[in-house]
């Protein structure tokens, strides 16, 4: 039977759930409300029917505008094939530039202080000073790319009068500093740009080594803004191709919560749960942040049980030092936060295990690795506070709960 | 065909090429200056890659340097002040479509909730119509999330409750 959390979520919340900007303690809980909730679904529907009037209203009036037809992408295929005949831009030069953008002019003043500024102080620095800074203090560490006045040979164009400014902010649109890819390895600089975007952590993103060096990534049914960011972030690798599939049925996450269920029945270890916490609206909250840690330790779980299927140890020693140093960064990021969300459970779990007076007894030779442990983990925190089914008796969840958080623990001091 | 960071930039300027220009047209930029600011964004996007530095975010990343480019337009304008009579600019907008278009009574209504709100809040919600995640909408206006968030709040509020009163 589903729970229902004892109070309405505000409206503000509803927005943000139907936004998808939920932040996840919440989420859990405001989508089975509104799953049975009557009212709120309504209030849902009403927003949701808000929200696209408005975008129809919008698509309705942005047919309304004239396209002047000047700009088609034959034209920006031509200046782009110049480009690239061109020889690609002194990076060094090409990061300074846009800080030196005087479009605007306000942020040209500015611009102009702060350089007279540094002057002022380099001067009196001194030479000596300036002799033994090292050269990279120098290196500028973030590209500022707002509004930059073009180097693009553009026809001439005289501005109208328009509107007079309503706002007058003008937004920095900041690029972060490029990160160097690792290594001559296609695979690997693909594998960090992946991490880097989080795309490793449960999104159907697929990578293969082809012969040759090559790379093949496989985006199966992703939005599309997000496989654009991803194209985008491997486009500056060598031999490395992003394609689209379509999703593939044996993707194991899909299916991993519903094979791991141990059987039939069960809520006995929630209901003597509420019983000991005082109500259900406490037994909920501490539900969702358990089971929030529990999918942030699956994910990297995963994660890390993929690198180790795609990298065994043989092929592991067989890597150049650039490739295997970006690998263990990868893997120390996952294990940093596995041992982490592992480490919050632990935390949230015990005292409910203290509770209800479950006694730690020997716990049986299992096999041993953070996946398995996750997995276990994974599987009682969901019968205990997910509601998935279960046909063990009390006594049998406590036992089974005590010996899976004594794996994770033993699998997470393994990491450290 | 060409490298593959050109044959994204073309696909890109294919997708986001109307959306960027009617977003800088409601800015209050001319169609033609608007069309050519988007081009611009696109070669400027183009250049970045190619030279390895790191987008995150492509879709934003244009819009956020195609409006930068529409309000210095739009304030150097400002500053000189008075039409460039020499140049004879088509209408960015078809008046007459759009009176047809806002004999719809619930579009006409919307309509005027947008004209008595101020330049951010509609900004912000064209930007989310356009699909783009509260932090990205955050980013291109140079607001916080949580502005982002009241923003769009009351106004989809305004809009149920003017649409379906």
């Amino acid at each position: 039977m589903n729970r229902l959390p004892p109070t309405h979520p505000p409206i503000d919340e509803l927005l943000l759930y139907l936004d998808g900007e939920l932040r996840e303690s919440r989420l859990i809980s405001v989508r089975k409300h509104v799953e049975v909730c009557w009212k709120c679904r309504r209030e849902a529907e009403e927003l949701a029917a808000a929200a696209s009037d408005y975008v129809r209203y919008q698509t309705a009036i942005d047919a309304s505008v004239t396209p002047s037809g000047l700009y088609t992408s034959a034209a920006l295929i031509g200046k782009l094939e110049l480009l690239e005949a061109a020889p690609s831009e002194a990076s060094f030069w090409s990061r300074l530039r846009p800080r030196f953008d005087l479009s605007g002019f306000g942020y040209a003043w500015r611009t102009i202080a702060a350089i007279a500024a540094l002057a002022t102080a380099w001067a009196a620095v001194g030479l000596v000073r300036r002799i033994v800074w090292a050269p990279e203090r120098h290196t500028p560490t973030r590209l500022i790319t707002s509004a930059p006045k073009s180097p693009i040979p553009t026809p001439a164009v005289s501005v109208p009068a328009l509107a007079p400014p309503l706002m007058s902010k003008r937004v920095t649109g900041v690029a972060p500093a490029p990160v160097p890819i690792p290594g001559p390895s296609p695979e690997i600089a693909a594998l960090v740009k992946l991490h880097e975007l989080g795309a490793d952590l449960g999104e159907a993103v697929e990578t293969v080594a082809a012969p040759g060096g090559s790379v093949r990534v496989i985006c199966r049914q992703l939005e599309r803004e997000r496989e654009t960011e991803i194209r985008t972030a491997l486009a500056g690798i060598p031999k490395v191709t992003v394609r689209t599939e379509a999703a593939s049925p044996a993707d194991p996450r899909t299916h991993a919560r519903t094979t791991l269920s141990l059987g039939n029945g069960g809520g006995v270890l929630e209901r003597a749960l509420v019983e000991r916490m005082g109500g259900k609206a406490q037994f909920d909250r501490l539900g969702n942040e358990i089971l929030d840690d529990d999918d942030a330790l699956m994910t990297r779980a995963y994660a890390l049980h993929d690198i180790e299927e795609r990298f065994p140890a043989g092929r592991r020693a067989a890597l150049s030092v650039d490739d295997r140093a970006a690998l263990e960064a990868v893997i120390a990021d996952h294990q940093r936060v596995a041992i982490e969300k592992g480490a919050a459970i632990e935390a949230r779990v015990a005292p409910l295990a203290k509770e209800l007076g479950v006694v730690s007894g020997p716990v049986p030779p299992v096999a041993s690795g953070l996946f398995a442990a996750a997995q276990r983990v994974d599987r009682i925190l969901n019968i205990s506070f997910g509601g998935s089914p279960s046909n063990l008796t009390l006594s049998q969840l406590e036992t089974e709960l005590n010996a899976a958080l004594a794996q994770l623990h033993g699998a997470l001091g393994a990491l450290q | 065909m060409g490298s593959p960071v050109h044959d994204l930039v073309v696909r890109l300027y294919e997708e986001l090429r109307i959306p960027v220009c009617c977003y800088l047209v409601r800015l209050g930029v001319p169609s033609p200056v608007a069309d050519e600011l988007c081009q611009e964004a696109f070669l400027r996007l183009f250049q970045t890659l190619r030279a390895g530095e790191s987008v995150a975010n492509p879709r934003s990343w244009i819009f956020t340097v195609a409006r930068n480019a529409g309000l210095n337009a739009r304030a150097a304008q400002a500053r000189t002040g008075g039409l460039d009579e020499n140049t004879d600019w088509p209408a960015a907008v078809d008046e007459d479509a759009e009176a047809a278009l806002l004999k719809d009574e619930r579009l006409a209504r919307i309509h005027r909730i947008m004209e008595g709100l101020p330049e951010e809040q509609r900004e912000c919600l064209r930007l989310r119509a356009e699909g783009f995640r509260y932090r990205d909408i955050a980013g291109i206006l140079g607001v916080s999330t949580a502005t982002v968030a009241g923003v769009l709040r009351r106004a989809v509020l305004r809009i149920r409750e003017v649409v379906h009163e």
